[in-house]
C-alpha cells in the first residue's frame, strides 16, 4: 500500500517534471538566465525595502506618496510658506531669554582679562530663568547643588583639567580614578567576578556602546542582519543606535501599566534578534519593566539582554534599603548581560558621566575598538571618544566618594516618596489619571477629558518646565532632589489643580494651545520627513545668532 | 591559525616565540600601567557614609601625584598642549565657570540659554578661524574623534538617502584612525590611499582611481598625526568639486594653528570643495580636554548629522551630535578659554610651536642614522632610522632616557608632537642632545631590544600576520587599565 503510493507520487513528479521542462525549453535560454538573475535581484531588493522599517506596508506607501506629492513645485512653495511662521517662533522662544542679543562671532583679536571673561560668563549663566531649586523643573537638574559640593568640584577640576584617560601613562591618576567610579557602579549592580564596564560621556552613548557591542557579537556568529528588540517605552537612545550603527530595530507593544509585554516579545523574536531590552524604569513614565522576565527569555533563546537603568541608575540599586522594594533587575539575573547606568542623574554628579557595564569582559570586548596598523602606532579606545574630558571621571570620583551610600539611601527615600505623594495628589485632580505605573521618581498623567498639552504649556507660563509626551498625549514629572520636599509637591499640585480646572473650561478644551497643535501636526501627517525637517529647524535655531528686532 | 605564518614544521615554534613576547609584553604593560601606584589600594565600593570636603581633597591629592611631574617637562609627545599653573588667572576662571556651569546641559536649551549660546558662539568663532561665510555652520563634541565621526556620520547619511546603498569613503592611510572607527561603527566602506614615500602626503592620483559612484567622501589631514605632513587639500578638493563628492579636512591638529602660519598651504573653507573640517579646541586652542568642534559649509550638510525620533513616547526627540546629554561645563570651559586667549594669544602660540618645530627638525636632519619622514614643519616631527639604524631600538634607548616619544608603524618610525611644554626654554636642546648621545651608542654597540618594552612590542607586533593577535592584545591593555592593580610579592 504505502510502496504502492510512493510510485504514484514518484510517477506523479516525474509527469510534472517533464511538463515543466518542455515548457522551459521552448523560452530562450539567454532570457532564463537573466530573468533568473533579475528576479534574484528584485526578490532581494524587495526584502530589504521591506524589512528596513517595522512600519505597516500602508503607512509608509502614505508617506512616500506625501513626500512626492510634497515635491511638485507649488505644494512645496506653499509648505514653505506654512513653515515659515513656525519657524520664526522657534527662533524667537529659543532666543527669548537671550536679553542682550549680542553674539560673538569671531575669536577677539586681543585676549580678555580673566575679569571680564568672568563677568561674561555669569551674564550668560543668567540668561536661565527656571527656578530649578524650587522644585519647577522635571528632571534636568538632579541634585541641590550644594556650596560645598561646589568648592569640592572647582577644586578637583583645578587639578584635571587637562588630565585625558586616552594617555592612562600620562595621567595613572585620573585612570585609577576611572577604574574606580566604575567598579564601585558594577558593585552597586551586583556585577559577577569577571563583570567589566567603561565609563562614558552620558546615557546615549552608553546605549549606543551596548547596542555596537551586540552588533558585533552578532556579526561575529554569522548574524549579518542584526535586529534591537525593545519596548516601545524605551529610550530614543536605541533608535539612535540603530541609525548609526546599522542595525535594525523592532518595538515591543506595553500593557495597560506601561510595561513591556513579554508573551509579545518572545514572539517577536527571530534568529536575527542580537539584543533584549528592559529599562529600569523608563523614561517616559518611569515604570519598571519585568527585568526577570525578559532575562529568562535570554536564556531560553540564548540572547543578551540589556537593562537600561540610565534615568534612575542611582536610586533602584538602593530602593530596597530605602524601604520601597522591586523586583530583580540586575547581574542578579543570569540572563541580564548588560546594564546602563548615569551617574550624573541621581548620582548627581555633573554632566557628562555614565556607565555601561557587562556581565563579562568577553561581552565587553565586543566594544573595544582598535586598529592594529595604523600608521600612528597601534591604537586602541574602550569607547566612542578618542580622548576623553579626564575632569568628568575626576569629579564624578570625588562626588561618589563624597555622598557616600547612606546618602544616597536617603536622597532615594526622600525622593520616591515626594513621587508617591505627586502621583497620589494627581490621582485626585478631576479629569487627570495616571499614565503607566510610577514605580521610581517618574510621574506621568494623561486626560481623557480635556487636552494634556494645554495643561503643561499653562504651567510654562507659571515658570514650570514639565516633559511632553506622546502616543499616547501625556505629560511627565521626573522628580529630583529638588522636588523632595512635601511643601513643593502641594505647590505643584495646587497649580496643577488650578491650570486642570481651567483648560477644563475653555470651550476647545486646550485643542488650541502651542504644544498640542505641534503634537496634533505631527501625529497627523504620514510623512514624519516634515517633523524631521521641523527639528531640525529647532536645532538650527539653538546655533543661529539672535534675530534683532 | 597555524598555517598563517607559513608551512606546517615551521609554524609551531613562530607562535611559539610571538606568544613568549606577548605574555613578556603584557607583564610589562600591567607593571607600566600601575607604575606609581605603590599601596595596591582599590576603592571598588561606595563608602558607605560620605567623605567630608576635606577628606575627600586629601583622597584626590594621592591620585594627582601619581601623576607625577615628568611631562610638565615637556618629556612626552602630545597629551598636554599647554603649561598649565594651578594658581594662574586662567585655573581661576575655569574654577569659577566650573562652579556656575557644572550641571548646565546643551540638550535643555530652554532651561540653560546661556551654555546654548556659548556653543553657538564657539561654532561661530571657530568657523570665522577657519575661513567659513555666513552658511558655515556645525556643532561641538567631545573631542577629535568625535568631530570626526559626525562628519562621517553625515555625510553617509547624505549618501544613502541619495540612495548609495553600501557608502564607501576614501582616506589616505596616515588619516587618523578616527575614521577607520567610523567605518565599523557606521558601516561604510573604507579604502585608504598610500601616502608619497618621500612627502608622506597622501597621491591624490591614486585617490582618483579610487572614486566610484559609491563614494560618499574624500579625507585629507591638515596635518596629520604620524608624521604632521600636510595633505594637499586644493587637489583633493578638486577632485571633490568635479565629482561632486563631500570633502573633510581633519584639522584636529592643525586648526589652531596654520591659520597662524605664514604661507600655509590652503586647507581650510577658502579653499573651494571642502565641505567640511574637524578641528580640536582642546589641543592648540588650549582650552580644558573634552572639547572640539565640527563644521560644514552649509546646513545642507550639517541636517544629515542631527538625529530625530518623531514617533518616541518620551516627545518628539531630536539631538545634534552623538550624545544626547552633554556637559554644558566642557562647553563653557571652552567658551572662556577662547575669550580669554584671543586671537593674539593664539598667534602667539602657533609661532611658538612652529618655531620649536623647526628647529628640532633641522636639528634631526643633520644627525646621520636618522631620515625625517616629510616635511615636519607645523607642529609634529617624525623621523625613522637610516644606514643601520634601528628605530624600534632606538625608541626603547630613549624611553629609558625618559622621553616619551609615539611610535610610528608600517613604515616603523617615532614622532614627537610638539607642545607648548616643548618651547620652554633649553627643552628641545635637551632633547636633540639625547637623540645624538642615543645614536651615537647605537653605533658604537649593538644590544638587542629589551624585552617588554614598547619598541619591542612594536617590532613584533608589525611582524605578525595575523591581526587578530594584535587586537587581542591592544583589549588586554584596555583591560589592564580598569583592573585594580596588582598586589604586589613584597
Amino acid at each position: 500500500m504505502l510502496k504502492e503510493g510512493a510510485d504514484a507520487a514518484k510517477e506523479h513528479l516525474v509527469a510534472l517534471h517533464e511538463t515543466a521542462v518542455t515548457h522551459l525549453k521552448k523560452v530562450d535560454p539567454v532570457v532564463l538566465v537573466i530573468g533568473t538573475i533579475a528576479g534574484t535581484i528584485v526578490y532581494l531588493n524587495t526584502y530589504r525595502l521591506y524589512t528596513r522599517s517595522e512600519k505597516p506596508l500602508h503607512k509608509r506607501l502614505a508617506a512616500w506618496g506625501f513626500q512626492q506629492f510634497r515635491k511638485l513645485p507649488a505644494v512645496r512653495r506653499r509648505i514653505e510658506q506654512e513653515l515659515e511662521k513656525p519657524k520664526m517662533e522657534i527662533l524667537e522662544s529659543i532666543h527669548k531669554d537671550d536679553t542682550d542679543r549680542h553674539f560673538y562671532a569671531a575669536i577677539p583679536e586681543d585676549a580678555l582679562s580673566s575679569d571680564q571673561v568672568l563677568d561674561l560668563a555669569s551674564k550668560y549663566d543668567d540668561y536661565g530663568k527656571f527656578d530649578v531649586a524650587h522644585g519647577k523643573v522635571s528632571g534636568a537638574v538632579y541634585t541641590d547643588r550644594t556650596d560645598d559640593h561646589l568648592d569640592l568640584l572647582a577644586k578637583v577640576y583645578r587639578k584635571y583639567a587637562y588630565s585625558n584617560p586616552l594617555h592612562p601613562d600620562v595621567f595613572p591618576g585620573v585612570r585609577k580614578m576611572e577604574a574606580e567610579v566604575i567598579r564601585m557602579v558594577i558593585s552597586l549592580y551586583h556585577g559577577p567576578e569577571d563583570s567589566s564596564g567603561s565609563m562614558t560621556t552620558g546615557g546615549t552613548e552608553s546605549i549606543v556602546l551596548a547596542c555596537f557591542a551586540y552588533r558585533n557579537r552578532a556579526y561575529a556568529l554569522g548574524n549579518d542582519d542584526p535586529v534591537i528588540l525593545c519596548p516601545i517605552t524605551a529610550h530614543a537612545a536605541f533608535d539612535k543606535a540603530a541609525n548609526l550603527c546599522g542595525m535594525r530595530i523592532q518595538h515591543v507593544p506595553v500593557d495597560e501599566n506601561q510595561r513591556v509585554d513579554v508573551k509579545a516579545m518572545e514572539r517577536l523574536i527571530g534568529r536575527h534578534t542580537c539584543m533584549l531590552v528592559g529599562s529600569a524604569p523608563n523614561f517616559p513614565s518611569g515604570t519598571v519593566d519585568p527585568i526577570p522576565e525578559i532575562a529568562k527569555l535570554g536564556v531560553k533563546y540564548g540572547i543578551p539582554v540589556h537593562v537600561d537603568a540610565c534615568l534612575g541608575g542611582f536610586l533602584v540599586p538602593f530602593m530596597k534599603e530605602a524601604g520601597f522594594p522591586l523586583p530583580v533587575f540586575d547581574f542578579g539575573n543570569p540572563g541580564v548581560t548588560s546594564i546602563s547606568c548615569d551617574t550624573h542623574k541621581y548620582g548627581c554628579t555633573p554632566k557628562g558621566s555614565s556607565i555601561v557595564m557587562y556581565r563579562s569582559h568577553e561581552l565587553h570586548h565586543y566594544q573595544y575598538f582598535s586598529i592594529p596598523e595604523w600608521a600612528g602606532g597601534i591604537y586602541a579606545t574602550p569607547t566612542i571618544c578618542g580622548s576623553r574630558a579626564g575632569a568628568n571621571a575626576a569629579v564624578a570620583w570625588a562626588t561618589l566618594l563624597s555622598f557616600g551610600r547612606q546618602n544616597y539611601i536617603t536622597r532615594c527615600r526622600k525622593i520616591v516618596e515626594s513621587a508617591k505623594r505627586l502621583a497620589d495628589g494627581i490621582r485626585l485632580i478631576p479629569g487627570l489619571e495616571l499614565h503607566g505605573s510610577p514605580d521610581v521618581s517618574v510621574v506621568a498623567f494623561k486626560s481623557t477629558v480635556f487636552n494634556v498639552y494645554a495643561v503643561a504649556d499653562r504651567m510654562t507660563k507659571k515658570g514650570y518646565s514639565l516633559n511632553a509626551l506622546q502616543n499616547p498625549d501625556s505629560v511627565h514629572i521626573c522628580t529630583t532632589f529638588n522636588h523632595a520636599d512635601s511643601g513643593k509637591i502641594d505647590a505643584i499640585l495646587g497649580d496643577l489643580r488650578a491650570v486642570c480646572q481651567e483648560v477644563n473650561s475653555l470651550p476647545d478644551k486646550g485643542n488650541g494651545s502651542a504644544t498640542a497643535a505641534l503634537y496634533g501636526l505631527a501625529a497627523g501627517i504620514p510623512d514624519k520627513t516634515l517633523v524631521d525637517e521641523m527639528t531640525a529647524a529647532y536645532m538650527d535655531a539653538c546655533y543661529a545668532a539672535p534675530p534683532k528686532h | 591559525m597555524g598555517v598563517i605564518f607559513g608551512s606546517r614544521d615551521t609554524a609551531t615554534p613562530q607562535i611559539v616565540c610571538i606568544l613568549k613576547h606577548i605574555s613578556s609584553a603584557q607583564a610589562g604593560l600591567t607593571a607600566a600601567i600601575h607604575h606609581g601606584d605603590e599601596d595596591g589600594t582599590f576603592l571598588a565600593n561606595l563608602p558607605e557614609e560620605g567623605l567630608s570636603v576635606e577628606e575627600t581633597i586629601n583622597e584626590i591629592r594621592k591620585y594627582s601625584e601619581m601623576e607625577g611631574s615628568d611631562w610638565m617637562g615637556g618629556r612626552c609627545s602630545g597629551a598636554v598642549f599647554h603649561v598649565e599653573d594651578a594658581e594662574s588667572n586662567e585655573m581661576q576662571i575655569y574654577r569659577e565657570v566650573c562652579t556656575h556651569f557644572a550641571w548646565t546641559n546643551p540638550l535643555w536649551p530652554k532651561l540653560f540659554p546661556g551654555v546654548r549660546k556659548m556653543e553657538a558662539e564657539i561654532v561661530k568663532m571657530c568657523a570665522s578661524l577657519l575661513g567659513g561665510d555666513k552658511d558655515t555652520c556645525g556643532t561641538m563634541s567631545t573631542g577629535g574623534t568625535s568631530s570626526i565621526l559626525l562628519a562621517c556620520l553625515a555625510h553617509r547619511n547624505r549618501a544613502l538617502k541619495k540612495g548609495i546603498q553600501f557608502p564607501e569613503m576614501i582616506i589616505p592611510e596616515s588619516a587618523h584612525a578616527a575614521f577607520i572607527k567610523a567605518a565599523e561603527i557606521f558601516r561604510i566602506k573604507l579604502i585608504r590611499i598610500p601616502v608619497d614615500r618621500t612627502t608622506y602626503r597622501v597621491d591624490v592620483q591614486k585617490m582618483k582611481n579610487a572614486i566610484s559612484s559609491r563614494t560618499c567622501m574624500l579625507v585629507g589631514s591638515a596635518v596629520n598625526f604620524p608624521t604632521g605632513a600636510h595633505d594637499e587639500i586644493d587637489a583633493i578638493a578638486r577632485l571633490g568639486l568635479k565629482y561632486d563628492i563631500p570633502v573633510h579636512v581633519d584639522a584636529c591638529l592643525g586648526g589652531f594653528l596654520l591659520p597662524f602660519v605664514v604661507n600655509a598651504r590652503p586647507f581650510d573653507f577658502r579653499v573651494d570643495g571642502v565641505t567640511s573640517m574637524s578641528a580640536d579646541t582642546h589641543k592648540y586652542g588650549l582650552t580644558p580636554k573634552g572639547s572640539s568642534v565640527v563644521l560644514y559649509r552649509s546646513k545642507e550638510y550639517l541636517h544629515h548629522q542631527y538625529f530625530c525620533d518623531p514617533d518616541w513616547q518620551g516627545g518628539i526627540y531630536a539631538s545634534s551630535t552623538l550624545e544626547g546629554s552633554r556637559a554644558g561645563l566642557n562647553i563653557a570651559l571652552c567658551w572662556a578659554s577662547l575669550r580669554y586667549h584671543g586671537v593674539a594669544g593664539y598667534r602667539k602660540t602657533a609661532n611658538a610651536v612652529v618655531t620649536a618645530t623647526i628647529k628640532l627638525r633641522n636639528a634631526i636632519a643633520e644627525i646621520s642614522g636618522l631620515k625625517l619622514m616629510g616635511d615636519c614643519d607645523v607642529c609634529v616631527v617624525g623621523w625613522t632610522g637610516d644606514k643601520g639604524i634601528n628605530i624600534d631600538h632606538f625608541h626603547s634607548l630613549m624611553e629609558k632616557k625618559k622621553w616619551g616619544l609615539a611610535a610610528l608603524q608600517f613604515p616603523s618610525g617615532v614622532h614627537l608632537m610638539v607642545t607648548m611644554l616643548h618651547t620652554q626654554p633649553g627643552v628641545i636642546e635637551a632633547l636633540v642632545r639625547d637623540i645624538k648621545l642615543t645614536v651615537e651608542s647605537m653605533r658604537n654597540s649593538k644590544q638587542a631590544i629589551e624585552e617588554g618594552s614598547t619598541a619591542a612590542l612594536y617590532g613584533m607586533a608589525q611582524k605578525i600576520p595575523d591581526r587578530s593577535i594584535v587586537h587581542e592584545f591592544a583589549y588586554t591593555y584596555l583591560d589592564t587599565c580598569y583592573t585594580a592593580p596588582p598586589i604586589s610579592s613584597d
